[in-house]
């Protein structure tokens, strides 16, 4: 029954192909582990209401009052790892950006006020853990908004190797509110342009005088002389409390060059939502600085230019000899050539130029006249009232 | 024999492909599949051009000689063996930040193997040529370049819209203890791949510096917003 099922192939052509399925079914679970990876986190238990839970940990915390939460962490990788989780304070990055600070630096705020049950964890390949914590706020807590971060980062031996020698962690920021007053405000900061090869760079900035962090939707404009919208981005970002924070943006290059306006605007809710939260949005739009610049025009458009201007400046020409032709055949009167006239001597007596008598009256080189042959020539009454012409 | 050895290799064969067929689910009449596939975690490292994770990864500064003066070594991190990879699979809804700082903090320096010899990465003091008013008495300052990379989308349905490349920033003890490389705004692709190569070094190394191998640790973080 079997061996009818079966084409008749030879005896090594059936021993290699049940190799080959045996191998690939055996391949087939390792595959999946083929991957880079590396380790993770996020909180685990967010808040359905409130999606931004699901990458950060929001917390809204009395002073002197604790909550409990737990921290999921992932082995993204095929191999068992070992994995160091702890708190730390939140630090400013350059251009106002969020960061946290290293596991050597001495925490003083919210790196302190968190309190997790582990600090090594040995997680299986592909697994997952959770790793639970406190967060105790202080009693002299200040109202408004405070961040730290809880870090996960692969234990690992450092072996001496000369340069820079990277190491990798993952940080979920842990933003606590402390009820209170609380001022929710940001004002444009400053703008500054750098101009590149094919691109714009404007980088706007923010201040944000209030207590607690803003996001706020920056958007940036360039527009023509003429008002005419050439780019625009806009982009939402977080401007944590009392900081500056300034963002690249890069803008397409107006194509044809030229005085262009580039400006930037802020929105953000002004409502007393937390972060992540959307309840009765009020936003606020607020007009920031802006600087009027000289974009250098593209290779291929400034030739185009070029083109055009020597095009405009040339039909320029050619209307003003046009006009001045017509004036001239208005104004000009008949002459009858004499035997002993040249096409000089007549300039001369008339006060022009040979070359614009020759050329309004179509007389091509060598410029021979012939006795009795009328040409047009400006009046004597004109002749008298202009200078001698250069020869 | 011979036909006895045949009858078993068919047997193996029909036993391969009946596994083979075993992996892969069927949707059967009667029955429902499901499948639920989980968002991931937000993570960083470097990865070479197949994606593999490089274990340790360096990037080693321009060589240079002893000298009585001041001097400046350039280096960059990232290149297309070693890229700094950032995954968000649809893990940081609201972006992130990807932000560069000496893992041993505002007090770390560029060490020998011994630790015998050292210089400094954060001092401004005369642009690093020189000890100044920060906690260490060493001179150095180390000055990264995000602007000067190329950040690449690595998968078929990201973008670069609303990540910003840092601007260039010098280490500056208590002022600037991090760099910021990457901000991503809560625009950008919550599911998506990118990496960075091509950052720019350019350490400022203190006149009569021993000349010695150095090394300095930095640490890498990516954080959801």
């Amino acid at each position: 029954m079997l061996k009818s099922l079966l084409p008749n192939l030879s005896f090594k052509s059936y021993a290699s192909l049940a190799l080959i399925a045996i191998a690939a079914v055996m391949a087939a679970p390792f595959s999946a582990y083929a991957q880079s990876g590396s380790i993770g986190g996020r909180p685990a238990n967010p808040d359905p209401s409130n999606t931004r839970t699901q990458s950060i940990f929001v917390k809204t915390i009395q002073p002197n009052e604790s909550v409990e939460d737990a921290v999921e962490i992932v082995n993204n990788t095929g191999n068992k790892k070992s994995v160091m989780v702890y708190a730390t304070d939140s630090i400013v990055s350059s251009g106002g950006a969020f960061a946290c600070a290293q596991a050597a630096d001495e925490q003083k705020n919210v790196g302190q006020w968190i309190k997790l049950s582990q600090s090594t964890i040995d997680i299986d390949a592909n697994g997952t853990t959770k790793v639970p914590f406190s967060i105790t706020t202080p009693v002299n807590a200040e109202p408004g908004e405070q961040n730290g971060c809880i870090i996960i980062q692969e234990q690992k031996e450092s072996s001496f190797q000369s340069g820079v020698s990277l190491s990798f962690r993952t940080a979920i920021r842990v933003a606590i509110l402390i009820p209170g007053d609380i001022k929710k405000e940001i004002t444009p900061y400053g703008l500054s342009i750098d101009e590149k090869t094919n691109k714009i760079v404007v980088i706007p900035s923010v201040k944000n005088t209030g207590n607690v962090s803003v996001d706020a939707d920056i958007t940036t404009t360039i527009k023509s002389v003429f008002s005419t919208i050439q780019s625009t981005q806009t982009s939402t970002y977080p401007v944590l409390r009392g900081e500056v924070s300034e963002w690249n943006f890069e803008m397409d290059k107006p194509f044809w060059g030229g005085l262009y306006t580039v400006s930037f605007n802020i929105g953000y809710d002004t409502s007393n939502n937390f972060l992540g939260e959307n309840k009765d949005v009020s936003i606020k739009t607020i007009e920031g600085q802006s600087q009027l610049i000289f974009v250098t025009p593209s290779i291929l458009a400034f030739f185009i230019e070029l083109i055009v201007l020597a095009g405009l400046v040339t039909g320029a020409y050619y209307l003003y000899r046009f006009i001045v032709h017509k004036k001239n055949v208005k104004t000009w009167v008949d002459y009858k050539v004499k035997a002993a006239d040249t096409i000089e001597s007549i300039a001369l007596k008339r006060a022009i130029s040979w070359k614009i008598l020759a050329r309004e009256n179509k007389i091509k080189a060598p410029y021979a006249l012939e006795a009795q042959q009328i040409i047009k020539v400006p009046s004597q009454l004109h002749a008298k009232n202009l200078p001698l012409p250069k020869k | 024999m011979n036909k006895f050895i045949k009858v078993a290799a068919s047997s193996l064969l029909v036993l391969g492909i009946a596994l083979c067929i075993t992996t892969v689910s069927y949707a059967a009449n009667n029955a429902n599949v499901t499948q639920t596939i989980n968002s991931g975690t937000l993570v960083t490292d470097i990865r070479d051009a197949s994606r593999v994770t490089v274990a340790s990864p360096s990037f080693a500064m321009a060589g240079t000689t002893f000298s009585f003066n001041c001097q400046t070594t350039t280096g960059v991190i990232g290149s297309d063996s070693q890229r700094l990879y950032v995954d968000n699979p649809g893990a940081a809804n609201a972006g992130y930040t990807l932000t560069l700082a000496a893992t041993g903090g505002a007090t770390s320096t560029w060490n020998n193997a011994g630790t015998t010899q050292s210089f400094d990465y954060n001092d401004p003091t005369t642009a690093g040529c020189t000890d100044g008013a920060d906690a260490d008495a060493k001179g150095g300052q180390l000055t990264v370049n995000p602007t000067a990379g190329t950040l690449t989308a690595d998968c078929s349905s990201c973008t670069l819209t609303g990540i910003t490349k840092g601007a260039s920033t010098a280490y500056s003890q208590a002022v600037t203890d991090s760099v910021t490389l990457l901000t991503a705004a809560a625009g950008s692709d919550d599911i998506g791949r990118w990496y960075l190569t091509g950052i720019g070094l350019s350490q400022t190394i203190p006149g009569e510096q021993p000349n010695d191998s150095y090394t300095i640790n930095l640490t890498a973080t990516v954080t959801a917003s």
